[in-house]
């Protein structure tokens, strides 16, 4: 019997360690606990708990200096053993960790965002302020500075390295594109998006991803397409064709456009590159190496990313980890490479990311966060609630008069089916590019919203 | 207990016999329960359920990658959610041994980093020599390294990897897979096309039947899950126009007032509140679904027995009512007492039917 024992802790903020075998606590006081364990355990020398001090974010270990064993209980499958302990360092890390606990269950059963204000000092009184348009939103986001000589000779430098793309995504981008002269095109995308004034668009514009890689109805008509490519191949322009994830009712259609665009590439003898966001993709692309140049797209290149990753409790400690993921393993590329991916495309995501060895392309300013296949918008608008969602089959294309918008603080946007967030220290900060060069980067691709 | 001999030389029991077919010739779909703990297992099992899955996070994971780089996708510290210790999970196991409901191990998280892919590989093997032999994963790059280092477990391909359809599972299947759990966002249309095409194939299919639909897709959702902050899906947003003036008014509806979004929160037990797909079961059972699996990983353990009873109930209903427009009525009025949730995981089928 523990005095005043709080039951039902979760292991992963108190466990411990008998004679090096893990075990779960059931209860914990401040004169002892209750743990149980698989096996009949006669003469335990050593006796470890493990905290965990949510406000720290930290585990800390506690080596019993002195304990007794009460009592032992044997149930069908386990054995029940009280440890009671006058170890001065127990009370207090108890003391602090049931502490902590009982504040915890005190804000979140209050709500959601008086425990994230309470507990990681998350502004929730900011969660008010939205802006009134996006286009508004964008306006204050990419709001012109005023650059030193020296910035701006360092921004053409570091451009000099890169080569620059820009994503050509949704119906009315598509029907721009062909309707403008290319000079005039590029123009007004940078004045669209009020960054006319900034170093990266003095760059020419080398090479259009054409093609969506978040949302399967943004994909561009197949005449359209190839229109867009006569235009792009007739300006000196690369073309990169980008897919996103491939529904099963279209997989036939895939294929068949696989061969339209094989053809064409037979026809003008030019490699194209694709970018994959699906799996599906990937298998359907075996065989077709000599035409297309596969890249790995940003749906497929996981990582964690979340505008609010600053307040998450023990993120200083432990961002270093967010650099690498899946990517970075030796076995994973050379799955990768033997289905000819030979291109990655990466997002610029607010921290530093380790590149893979292979080619490089960066996406900038926006990273995705969330993406459903079942448009978010579209349930919004037609079903009068986000959640309400199925397949789109018929697409009224709500996302060319309205998003979702978010608290001003956050940096985000929910754009057609994905939220996104912004990376505006990219656009601010030449040095951040600068270091993704010199790890071998090669290109930047302009996504703006 | 009793036992009948087959003609392919095994013995299995009668009650198997009856459980894998029903008496109107259909392969009988499987209740695959999530798991929060240990205490969990037995109350289900006798609450009807077929399988279970789980987490199991060491304490040495914890302390080296805490919930940054989780190694599934119950990204939180402050619930019992998932099976914290090895001797826990051993204690799982002789439970296992005796009530003969298989447990799977849940590694589905998006990916992970170079150094971690040893430190699985090498928790899957103590897992397996526990008598834990299977295990749900969504990376593969996990996938891919558990297979080069020749461990032989069973796997089943998370709903979290990534779109599903026929070129992938073709993909896939060259890993050795036992089953596919199709994400929140299939069509039963989608999913039956996927299982006609591997009818000479012996995997198994999984559909989300009860609890946690998303707004977004597992698969593609990097945002945090954590304790002290809302997931970024519930972070308040607000419908706004790119531009103020617009020339057309495309979808005349959204001018009208909202409909309210977020129910209250509530601590009373609905079934499907959170995600329902019910209505459909008949539609899944067609497709060729084998299993459904009812999330709730951490729900209130009275919750999970109550959910778990009612897809029996509805299961039971499914083989006794010929009629699928009769047999959605008997949904609406016998398991959901005409307090339909409005969450459907299966909508477009629903309404399509209706």
């Amino acid at each position: 019997m523990i005095e005043n024992g709080v039951k039902d802790l979760p292991s992963s903020m108190v466990s411990c360690l008998i004679d090096g075998e893990e075990a779960q606590i059931l209860e914990l006081g401040m004169e002892g606990f209750i743990f149980r364990i698989d096996n009949r355990i006669e003469d335990i020398q050593r006796i470890q708990v493990n905290y965990f001090f949510l406000e720290d974010s930290v585990y800390e270990e506690r080596t019993l200096q002195e304990f007794q064993v009460n009592e032992i209980e044997e149930k069908e499958f386990f054995y029940v053993i009280e440890i009671k302990t006058n170890d001065n360092e127990y009370r207090e890390r108890t003391g602090r960790l049931l502490r902590e606990y009982g504040k915890y269950i005190t804000c979140k059963s209050m709500d959601d965002s008086y425990c994230a204000s309470e507990i990681a000092g998350y502004p929730v009184e900011f969660d008010e302020t939205f802006m009134e348009t996006f286009e508004e939103q964008r306006r204050e986001w990419f709001e012109e500075r005023k650059l030193v000589e020296e910035d701006k000779k360092q921004w053409i430098q570091v451009m000099n390295n890169l080569e620059l793309a820009i994503a050509i995504d949704r119906p009315d981008r598509y029907t721009s594109y062909m309707e403008k002269d290319w000079e005039d095109y590029c123009k007004y995308y940078w004045e669209q998006q009020n960054l006319e004034w900034h170093p990266i668009s003095k760059k020419k514009v080398g090479c259009i991803y054409i093609g969506n890689t978040f949302c399967h109805k943004l994909f561009p008509k197949e005449k359209e397409l190839f229109t867009m490519m006569e235009k792009a191949r007739n300006n000196g322009t690369q073309i990169v064709v980008v897919f996103s994830y491939l529904r099963d009712c279209y997989v036939e259609t895939t294929k068949r456009l696989l061969e339209r665009l094989e053809e064409w590439c037979t026809r003008y003898q030019v490699v194209m590159e694709i970018v994959v966001n699906d799996l599906g993709l990937l298998q359907l692309l075996v065989g077709k190496e000599k035409w297309f140049k596969i890249s790995l797209g940003e749906l497929l290149n996981k990582r964690r990313k979340d505008p609010r990753l600053s307040y998450k409790l023990g993120y200083e400690q432990q961002a270093s980890l967010l650099k690498e993921n899946a990517l970075n393993t030796k076995e994973y590329q050379e799955l990768l490479d033997s289905y000819g991916v030979q291109e990655y495309e990466y997002e610029s995501c607010s921290y530093p990311i380790k590149l893979n060895n292979r080619k490089a392309h960066l996406h900038f300013p926006y990273y995705q966060t969330n993406t459903s296949q079942y448009c978010t918008l579209y349930a919004k608008c037609h079903n009068g609630d986000r959640g309400k969602q199925k397949l789109v089959k018929n697409c009224p294309y709500y996302c060319r008069e309205w998003v979702f918008l978010y608290p001003k603080h956050l940096k985000m946007v929910g754009y057609y089916n994905t939220l996104f967030g912004l990376d505006d220290q990219i656009l601010k900060e030449y040095t951040i590019l600068q270091a993704y060069v010199a790890q071998g980067l090669t290109r930047i691709v302009s996504n703006l919203l | 207990m009793a036992s009948i001999d087959v003609w392919f030389g095994g013995i299995i029991s009668i009650n198997e016999v009856n459980n894998k077919v029903n008496n109107k010739g259909k392969k009988k779909m499987k209740i695959v329960s999530g798991l929060g703990s240990v205490d969990e297992y037995i109350p289900y099992v006798k609450a009807g359920a077929d399988e279970f899955f789980c987490g199991y996070v060491p304490y040495e994971w914890l302390r080296k990658y805490g919930v940054f780089l989780p190694l599934n996708r119950r990204e939180v510290v402050c619930c019992q959610v998932q099976i914290g210790s090895r001797s826990e999970l051993k204690i799982l196991g002789h439970m296992m041994e005796k009530y003969g409901k298989p447990i799977q191990i849940t590694l589905n998280s998006l990916y992970y980093i170079p150094e971690q892919y040893a430190i699985i590989a090498e928790m899957i093997q103590d897992c397996m020599e526990i008598g834990f032999d299977t295990f749900i994963i969504a990376d593969l790059a996990l996938l891919n390294y558990i297979r080069r280092q020749g461990i032989q477990c069973k796997v089943h391909i998370s709903g979290e990897m990534a779109e599903v359809n026929r070129p992938m599972m073709e993909m896939l299947d060259s890993f050795d897979i036992e089953r596919y759990i199709f994400h929140r966002k299939n069509t039963i249309e989608d999913m039956r096309s996927c299982i006609d095409e591997r009818k000479n194939k012996s995997t198994e299919y999984e559909a989300f039947i009860l609890n946690e639909w998303c707004h977004f897709t597992g698969a593609y959702c990097n945002s945090l899950h954590c304790d002290e902050l809302p997931h970024l899906c519930k972070v308040p947003y607000e419908l706004k126009r790119i531009e103020k003036q617009t020339k057309n008014q495309i979808g005349k509806r959204m001018e009208e007032p909202m409909w309210k979004e977020s129910q209250e929160e509530t601590f009373h037990y609905q079934t499907g509140k959170t995600g329902c797909g019910l209505c459909a079961l008949k539609q899944l059972q067609k497709a060729g679904i084998t299993h459904l699996k009812l999330v709730g990983r951490g729900n209130y353990p009275s919750f999970m027995q109550e959910d778990i009873k009612q897809l029996k109930r509805a299961m039971e209903l499914s083989e006794d009512i010929e009629n699928e427009n009769e047999f959605r009525q008997e949904i609406r009025y016998k398991i959901m007492n005409g307090s339909c949730s409005q969450v459907c995981y299966y909508r477009e089928e629903i309404e399509n039917a209706d």
